[in-house]
């Protein structure tokens, strides 16, 4: 029988526990089960037959864990596994209508940025069990993953590696989230927007606790859901576990009332667990599917919009017109870029706009690395901004949620070329009312090009509601009249198409004094015209509180919690202005970063130059926290504080002169050395650095040898830092030092990290030891001034 | 709960000094967010020493465990929003992010404890100390057979790097080991521990003992 087939019947039963049967037919504690297939091949036919004959019509072949990261320690290949297993699986299906699925767990490793492995490498792993399998496999299942990042590449691998259908399943905790946080619903609407067949829960917890998960998953998919439950926990000291076979059917009930069509067992369950269910299923057939909501949704894997109210999308992450921005990119500053994003996730940002495009700088790679760090750091869904299909495609392809495109228009090449990747990663997509001809003057026009732009993306297969359209903000001080133009536009988008719409709202006022006003006003218009998504710059009070008093007047925002927990303690935290006895130097030394930003301002305004307040006060006054820091009169922290507060300094500095002399006391590379992934310790050591009027390169952590040798050359460093913290990275450390030392370039190397010693420093050849972020300025002031 | 925060300045070098204003303010605010980020959660598996041998690599697993016939081999951890946490705060105030990370390590400590002490009241014996890979010779290549035996990455979400790096980074691998008569704990304290060639307390002549 075909998938497709099989699924327009009322039901479809799964197989149960695997593990569990077999360890009862022999199976040691530590043995890889992967392996019985070429040692326990009777019984393994066996446990596939048993579920068979209790009435599975799919069941999986023992290929869970045939990945080449958990075959390591063994002499055998991912295809032997595979294909050995999907064997013995094919024979066991003779002469039955059963289907065989190519099963696929997790890797045993956590991608980054939690753990270290790449999400690219994750997907080449998926994609040597898929080529390895698919020939003798009739779908492929890839189950019990609580990373959705891991999820996507593996689903993703499957999609590129065969035309097999997807099963999914994920599996959830009690609090309602996986252990790495992703949501049942972020889960759903990702993984049917990448292509999956049916999406699940299994494993983790029984019946009975799924099912809010279960549900949630309901809301944001129309495809089949399965369930896929343990049979309760394991009892510590017999082994049998919790709920018996009757009473797992029983839970399942409530499951028939949702609509759910998949069911089958994980932990714990035998074929008499899948009997019973199939009893069950006889009895109570499935209810049929409730209509979707109609709301739509993007989200990260953590964090769900649903676009039921004006939800801000925060336009800093951009390098137009901003001059640090530029600079940032151009050096491959992430951090500033995070920075620029945290902002605005506080100041109540739903969605962030990344845009990083400069005709100097390669795009595609700088999109790749920047979606990648902010992911790491925050879970507002991204907005990706680019023109070029291939950066956008990039950005999708590594995005863990389900993200915003910016932008198509009505041009059929520009939708013909970006359609199809919007389409392939599920992703929703703003739509431009212009077209070859330019933007049309009238609202009716705008509106008939939104037309053509949803009518194209459905004909793509993107579902409307994943269709966003920009009626285009003119400037009103050029097109005074205009502006009723593009709100009826909205106004006729929202209403009688029924789509979301989104505009840039700053334009509005471009040319005229005091545009805070103008472009509240007209955000406020705009909103009440049905706006859903204004793209603007949150930090701006006037701007970001607009949104939040609309969401309090339009009544979406019940009894105004978000707006009094946002705003109700706004007296009490108006920063004071700092006290008249308090100088710069005291507040460098105390850790007053407002203060110390602030009196650097003033200084820079009287016209004191800016290298004497950096060295006649600014490195004065580190010196001394860092005088007091080796006596033990301070402790880490507070030396921290102090460099922050000369960071904020240096910051109001940096503002005042960029672009012209730029202040540096010398370039450093700083990395953490490959395999190590603690870089608490070198951040702080950089902190310092910088605050001391250096420019430090930061390579980041797990850092291969050859990177940091080519980033010394580059940028033509005399000091090299590297930080381990393990003993089992200390070879990366000093293979690192030699290939330094190999090429010939001619530098310093200081190094430093919990498990270092003095002599071992010797013994690796580095120049020097530092045995805190003090002594490595020591050293760098001794080597560059 | 305090006792997390104490500890927490221990590891960032205050022994018993008292913090500054500004550190307890950022002290507190850090252990509330983070008690709010972290999931702890721990497993553990009770078994024959010999069914287990293969897990217990080098000189001073044994002799740690030499009268004990039966282990506990246990793993925690506070789950990775902890991690993100931290990993955010270093963007932009790193002395909190320094703070919060201290109080990470206390909390996962306090996490092994309160964990220990349900295993005593479950399970009758004398115990040893908890002894984890990378304490003397205890090899950290270990660390991803007992992630195995445990089924951690499933049960937990505890996953271990191609270097041997726990992930979460916050989260403990230890072996207790259990006998029926009284034995001694085992040796803690600055033999077993890693760092005692590098401490900086120890340069002093000190421990981190307070």
């Amino acid at each position: 029988m075909e998938f497709k087939e099989l699924f327009k019947k009322d039901y479809v039963i799964l197989d149960g526990g695997f593990g569990t049967e077999l360890q009862k037919r022999g199976m040691r504690p530590g043995q890889t089960s992967e392996l019985m297939n070429f040692t326990m091949e009777k019984q393994i036919e066996e446990i596939h037959r048993s579920y068979i004959e209790a009435g599975a019509d799919i069941f999986s072949a023992n290929t869970f864990g045939a990945n080449r990261l958990k075959l390591s320690k063994t002499n055998i290949t991912v295809a032997e596994v595979v294909q050995k297993a999907l064997s013995v699986a094919r024979k066991a299906a003779e002469g039955t209508d059963t289907l065989v699925a190519l099963d696929i767990g997790p890797t045993g490793q956590l991608l980054e940025p939690a753990g270290t492995l790449s999400f690219e490498y994750a997907y080449e792993i998926f994609a040597e069990i898929v080529d390895a399998g698919k020939d003798l496999a009739d779908l492929i299942i890839i189950e019990t993953m609580t990373d959705l990042y891991e999820i996507k590449a593996a689903l993703l691998a499957a999609k590129e590696h065969s035309d097999l259908p997807v099963m999914t399943f994920m599996s959830f905790e009690k609090n309602g989230r996986t252990f790495t946080g992703a949501l049942p619903g972020a889960a759903a609407m990702t993984l049917e927007g990448l292509g999956a067949d049916a999406i699940g829960v299994n494993c983790s917890l029984a019946p009975d606790e799924l099912y809010g998960i279960v549900e949630e998953i309901t809301r944001y998919t129309d495809l089949p859901v399965a369930v896929k439950a343990n049979a309760g926990l394991p009892d510590p000291a017999t082994g049998k576990y919790s709920v018996p076979a009757e009473q797992y059917a029983a839970d399942c009930v409530k499951y028939t009332d949702m609509g759910v069509k998949v069911y089958g067992g994980c932990c714990g369950t035998t074929p008499e667990y899948i009997a019973a269910l199939k009893k069950m299923l006889t009895e109570h057939v499935p209810a049929p599917r409730k209509e979707l909501s109609g709301v739509s949704s993007v989200c990260s894997y953590s964090r769900v919009v649903d676009i039921t109210c004006p939800k801000i999308i925060g336009e800093r992450i951009n390098p137009t017109g901003k001059k640090l921005f530029k600079e940032a990119l151009r050096n491959n500053d992430i951090n500033y870029i995070l920075g620029q994003a945290l902002e605005q996730v506080s100041a109540g940002a739903d969605i962030l706009d990344v845009n990083v495009g400069l005709p100097e700088i390669d795009e595609k790679e700088m999109m790749v690395r920047v979606v990648k760090a902010l992911q790491g750091i925050t879970d507002l869904p991204l907005q990706i901004d680019s023109t070029k299909p291939d950066v956008i495609e990039a950005a999708l392809r590594v995005y863990n949620g389900k993200a915003v495109v910016n932008s198509v228009n009505g041009e059929n090449a520009v939708m013909e070329r970006i359609l199809p990747i919007v389409k392939k990663y599920g992703a929703a997509v703003v739509g431009l009312t212009l077209d070859e001809n330019g933007i049309p003057p009238k609202a009716e026009q705008r509106v008939e090009i939104a037309e053509r732009i949803v009518k194209k993306a459905e004909e793509y297969g993107i579902p409307r509601g994943n269709v966003f359209i920009d009626c285009l903000t003119l400037t009103v001080s050029t097109e005074q009249k205009a502006v009723y133009e593009t709100l009826n536009a909205v106004r006729e988008v929202k209403h009688r198409l029924g789509l979301h719409t989104v505009l840039g709202v700053s334009n509005i006022s471009f040319g005229l004094p005091a545009r805070e006003m103008i472009n509240s006003t007209f955000l406020s218009m705009a909103m009440e015209c049905g706006l859903d998504l204004p793209i603007i710059n949150p930090n701006i009070p006037a701007m970001s509180g607009a949104v939040f008093a609309y969401r309090v007047l339009a009544a979406h925002d019940e009894n105004a919690a978000e707006y009094i927990a946002r705003f109700g303690q706004d007296a009490a935290q108006k920063p004071s202005a700092p006290k008249a006895e308090v100088t710069l130097s005291y507040a460098i030394e105390k850790g007053l970063d407002k203060d110390a930003e602030a009196l650097t301002k003033q200084k820079l305004a009287d016209g004191t130059d800016a290298m004497d307040i950096i060295n006649g006060e600014l490195i004065p006054a580190l010196d001394r926290a860092g005088d007091d820091f080796g006596k033990n009169r301070i402790f880490l922290p507070q030396l921290i504080l102090s460099a922050n507060a000369a960071q904020a300094c240096f910051a109001a500095i940096k503002a005042a002169m960029s672009g012209e002399n730029r202040i540096s006391k010398g370039k450093i590379v700083l990395a953490t050395v490959k395999g190590d992934i603690h870089d608490i310790g070198k951040n702080i050591v950089k902190t310092l650095l910088e605050n001391y009027g250096y420019t430090v390169i930061d390579l980041g952590k797990d850092v291969p040898e050859q990177t940091v040798v080519d980033a010394a050359i580059e940028h033509d460093v005399k000091l090299v830092g590297l930080s381990a913290l393990m003993t089992t990275t200390l070879g990366a450390m000093e293979q690192t030092i030699r290939l330094l030392r190999q090429s010939g370039h001619d530098c310093k190397v200081v190094v430093g990290g919990a498990v270092l010693t003095q002599e071992y420093a010797d013994a690796i050849g580095a120049d020097c030891y530092a045995k805190d972020a003090k002594d490595t300025v020591d050293f760098a002031k001794k080597i560059l001034g | 709960m305090t006792d997390v925060k104490s500890e927490a300045l221990r590891y960032l070098g205050y022994r018993g000094n008292k913090p500054d204003d500004a550190t307890s303010a950022l002290l507190d605010k850090a252990y509330d967010e983070l008690a709010k980020a972290a999931v702890p959660r721990y497993i553990s598996k009770l078994s024959p020493k010999n069914d287990v041998s293969y897990l217990l690599k080098g000189n001073d697993i044994a002799a740690h465990l030499s009268a004990s016939s039966r282990v506990i081999i246990f793993a925690a951890t506070l789950g990775s929003a902890a991690d993100r946490l931290i990993r955010t705060a270093e963007i932009t105030n790193m002395a909190y992010a320094l703070i919060l990370d201290a109080l990470a390590s206390a909390f996962i400590e306090q996490v092994c404890e309160d964990a220990e002490r349900e295993l005593h009241e479950k399970n009758a014996g004398f115990f040893t100390w908890r002894f984890s890979p990378g304490y003397g010779d205890y090899p950290l290549d270990v660390q991803s057979d007992i992630v195995r035996y445990l089924d951690a990455d499933k049960r937990i979400g505890l996953t271990v790097t191609g270097s041997d790096i726990l992930i979460p980074r916050k989260s403990v691998t230890a072996v207790i080991g259990i006998s029926d008569t009284e034995q001694a704990k085992g040796i803690r304290g600055c033999a077993t521990c890693n760092l005692r060639k590098t401490c900086n307390y120890r340069k002093t002549g000190i421990t981190c003992a307070i």
